[in-house]
């Protein structure tokens, strides 16, 4: 069984990234004398760097690595490229740029990743309403909601390779083995689907789409870590606080992909306990990864407190202070996951080498998964019709799930056949008719006044704009807060109008996909936009 | 009666009843929770299910993922979804749950990860791989010649032959031999009953997207089982004394 926390094995650090740590690393490697190196060299083959022809070589096996990264990019090129997306000139989707589309997709994914309300794959073409309706204004094209769907579901198909039924791409290219060029064919998968609790199935973006996304290439998640936090603590002292924002949510996306990589490793650890070195394998894995999530925990802890400390200096409310508050939030998020990813960890070793004893005994099925299509379907079709006939309740009955026998309760048999006929009877009660009489009106919670200052700003829209665009401008402006709050109940109600009320409302509002905290007010952020003539006759 | 003994009995229960889901019940939770750290308790729990005839494919987060065993109680038969199954019926039904599992998985990678979600299948997936493998062998049998009367009698011709002559589109009200697709559709909407998949409509056509209990069912066990069984019988065909 292949067991692997990163591309090297153990978690390595890069010596050129700064980590912040109360006490500085102990040196890993020993220092060696010249001699020694120019020896290993030459057992090697090598000449040392300087002395060697320069193109010497033919290749080298990281320009392979880092080619077959970079490779994962050209499903995405055909897709700025192709026509089978917005269906060439004067179709209704020609002034989309499914290209731009994708990587918003790419953005929410990551942004979105391991939180609680994390939306499933069918929900993002709903999420992408706020590009598509900025496409739409830009090329002078009418909004329409239906169209959106249609468009992200386009993108999100080609993306998971829906007519490829979900299978990677595969693209083809030259390495070479020591001198000799070889054709090689690679699997790239650009977004896959992952099974959370509840039976929700979320997108996940590859680790290579991941990388080339965050521009990270081909390092291991555990460098990233280690890079990605010492650049958002460079950023949190520098006052950078947009970028350290932008930081957190990479950290926060790579907790939760190296937390679902080990617990991945975890589960196949233990479903074939038998086949793993316990002697030297495991341990060593555990113990990497647990001094992995120490570190990001105490390096975790160290942000958060610097960014507590610029939070305390700035003014409430403000634009940094709301991302330094995100960059806390964010922080402990990730802080968290170590935690609970850390518990498992330490659980994990008594309880493998249990299960280990356990399997020792249990009969072992083929390890490796076989190819359901060409080595189970096709035999067993080309099988004698009688011989197949035999296995056939067998086979079938693999892929359906246990099923309770039902057992005859003869008290609710008897209870049932004795019941009395239930009749409809009629109306046997009087009931007394209500005396009616007029109240006074009931107070208003806004004057007049207020609901036309409310009316007057929301005339005013004509172009998409944000609700929290918006409410910072009446901010800025000096608008009441009772006005204000007019015009957040009426974007909400744009939102979501009830039956009753439905077209009064001369605007229209759609989830932006992301969330605000303005003075009083805080949630998902809308984007509003006016009818138009056909929508609100 | 010990509270050990009620507590296995309980997660068992939850590993039956299709709708239990662990995030919405805080007891269904917290014995996969004791059933994952508490490993007397686990044993226990395997053990009382071996012996009414269930394994356990996984317990987790997820849910308990419940199997029978070939001679269990609570193994469902064709003729518990069809009242009416004619031994081509039966056929065909076997054909069918398999094409799906292929279509579901059709290279072996897609079962290694444990949480990466298989795409949806559709109704014309299925009938497509089917009808493409039965082409295939027709294409390769073009060449052979017709066969004998005893063989067609003793039912000694290639399975695939009873897919092939079945056609695809047909009454969808017939109860025996029904066309392909209509049997198709029907095996696919039981399996949403049972919790197996569930639907995804779509403006083209229907999508049924694989559950967590099925990835785990067909990962876990069967898809090697059903390997393994029709590896003995293909050995059985091609030894000499067949």
């Amino acid at each position: 069984m292949q067991m692997s926390f990163g591309a090297g094995g153990a978690p390595t650090r890069d010596p050129a990234v700064p980590v912040h740590q109360p006490t500085p690393p102990e040196p890993r490697v020993k220092r060696v004398s010249e001699s020694r190196v120019l020896r290993d060299l030459h057992l090697e083959g090598l000449e040392p760097i300087g002395r060697r022809p320069v193109g010497s070589s033919v290749w080298n096996a990281d320009i392979t690595r880092r080619m077959r990264t970079l490779l994962h990019a050209l499903p995405l090129f055909r897709l700025h490229h192709s026509d089978t997306i917005v269906g060439g000139q004067g179709g209704e989707f020609a002034h989309y740029d499914a290209f731009a589309i994708a990587f918003r997709i790419f953005d929410l994914v990551i942004e979105n990743t391991g939180l609680e309300n994390e939306p499933e794959v069918e929900d993002i073409p709903g999420l992408l309403t706020p590009t598509l309706t900025a496409m739409d204004v830009a090329a002078g094209v009418p909004v329409d909601p239906e169209r959106h769907q249609r468009m992200g579901q386009r993108v999100v198909d080609w993306l998971t390779n829906s007519a490829g039924h979900g299978e990677p791409y595969t693209v083809e290219y030259t390495a070479f083995d020591g001198t000799t060029a070889k054709r090689r064919s690679l699997s790239v998968e650009i977004l896959g689907r992952r099974y959370r609790p509840g039976g929700r199935i979320v997108p996940r973006l590859s680790a290579e789409v991941t990388n080339l996304y965050l521009s990270a290439l081909d390092l291991p998640i555990e460098d990233q870590q280690i890079a990605v936090e010492a650049i958002m603590s460079a950023q949190i002292k520098r006052g950078s606080f947009s970028e350290a924002l932008r930081s957190a949510r990479h950290a926060h996306a790579l907790s939760v992909q190296y937390r679902e990589r080990i617990e991945s490793i975890l589960r196949e650890t233990r479903r074939n306990a038998v086949a793993v070195d316990w002697r030297e394998e495991v341990p060593t894995l555990l113990g990497a990864a647990r001094q992995h999530i120490e570190e990001r925990q105490l390096t975790e802890r160290q942000i958060r407190q610097g960014a507590e400390d610029k939070l305390n200096a700035l003014e409430m409310g403000s634009p940094e202070a709301r991302q330094l508050a995100e960059v806390i939030e964010l922080m402990d998020r990730c802080f968290n996951q170590h935690g609970s990813l850390l518990v498992r960890l330490i659980q994990a070793l008594p309880t493998f080498l249990n299960e280990q004893a356990r399997q020792a005994f249990v009969p072992q099925y083929a390890r490796t998964a076989p190819d359901l299509p060409r080595d189970v379907l096709g035999p067993f079709m080309a099988l004698p019709q009688a011989i197949a006939l035999e296995s056939a309740d067998y086979l079938a009955g693999q892929f359906v799930p246990p099923k309770p026998p039902g057992l005859l309760s003869l008290i609710d048999l008897i209870e049932w056949c004795l019941r009395p006929r239930v009749e409809g009877r009629s109306h046997s009660v009087a009931v007394a008719e209500r005396e009616m009489e007029a109240v006074e009106d009931e107070p208003l919670r806004w004057s007049q006044e207020e609901w036309e200052q409310a009316s007057a700003v929301l005339d005013g829209i004509q172009e998409p704009v944000h609700l929290s665009t918006l409410l910072e401008r009446l901010h800025e402006e000096g608008a009441s807060e009772t006005v204000i709050e007019v015009v957040v109940l009426h974007g909400l109600f744009a939102f979501a109008p009830n039956e009753e009320s439905a077209g009064t409302s001369p605007l229209r509002a759609e989830k932006a996909g992301g969330t605000f905290t303005s003075r009083r007010h805080h949630g998902h952020d809308l984007l509003l936009f006016r009818l138009s003539a056909s929508e609100n006759p | 009666m010990s509270q050990m003994h009620f507590e296995i009995g309980r997660l068992i229960h939850f590993g039956m009843d299709l709708r239990a889901d662990p995030v919405k019940e805080q007891e269904y939770a917290e014995l996969l929770r004791r059933y994952e750290n508490d490993i007397d308790f686990k044993h226990a729990v395997r053990s009382v299910a071996l012996g009414q005839g269930l394994e356990i494919a996984d317990a987790t987060q997820y849910g308990l993922v419940l199997v029978p065993t070939s001679d269990s109680l609570f193994r469902l038969r064709p003729a518990d979804v069809r009242s009416t199954t004619t031994r081509d019926d039966k056929l065909i039904m076997a054909f069918i749950q398999l094409g799906i599992a292929a279509s579901a998985y059709p290279r072996s990678e897609m079962l290694e990860e444990p949480d990466a979600a298989p795409h949806p299948v559709t109704v014309t997936e299925v009938e497509e791989r089917l009808r493409q493998i039965c082409a295939r062998y027709e294409a390769e049998a073009a060449a052979d010649p017709d066969p004998e009367v005893e063989d067609v009698e003793r039912e000694m011709i290639a399975a695939w032959k009873i897919f092939d002559r079945r056609p695809p589109e047909g009454d969808a009200r017939k109860r025996v031999g029904a066309a392909t697709r209509v049997m198709i559709q029907k095996t696919l909407e039981s399996l949403v009953e049972q919790g197996m998949f569930f639907r995804r409509t779509r403006p083209e056509e229907t999508a049924y997207q694989p559950t967590f209990r099925y990835h785990t069912q067909v990962r876990d066990l069967q898809a090697a089982r059903a390997f393994q069984h029709v590896q003995e019988l293909v050995e059985r065909v091609s030894a000499p004394h067949s």
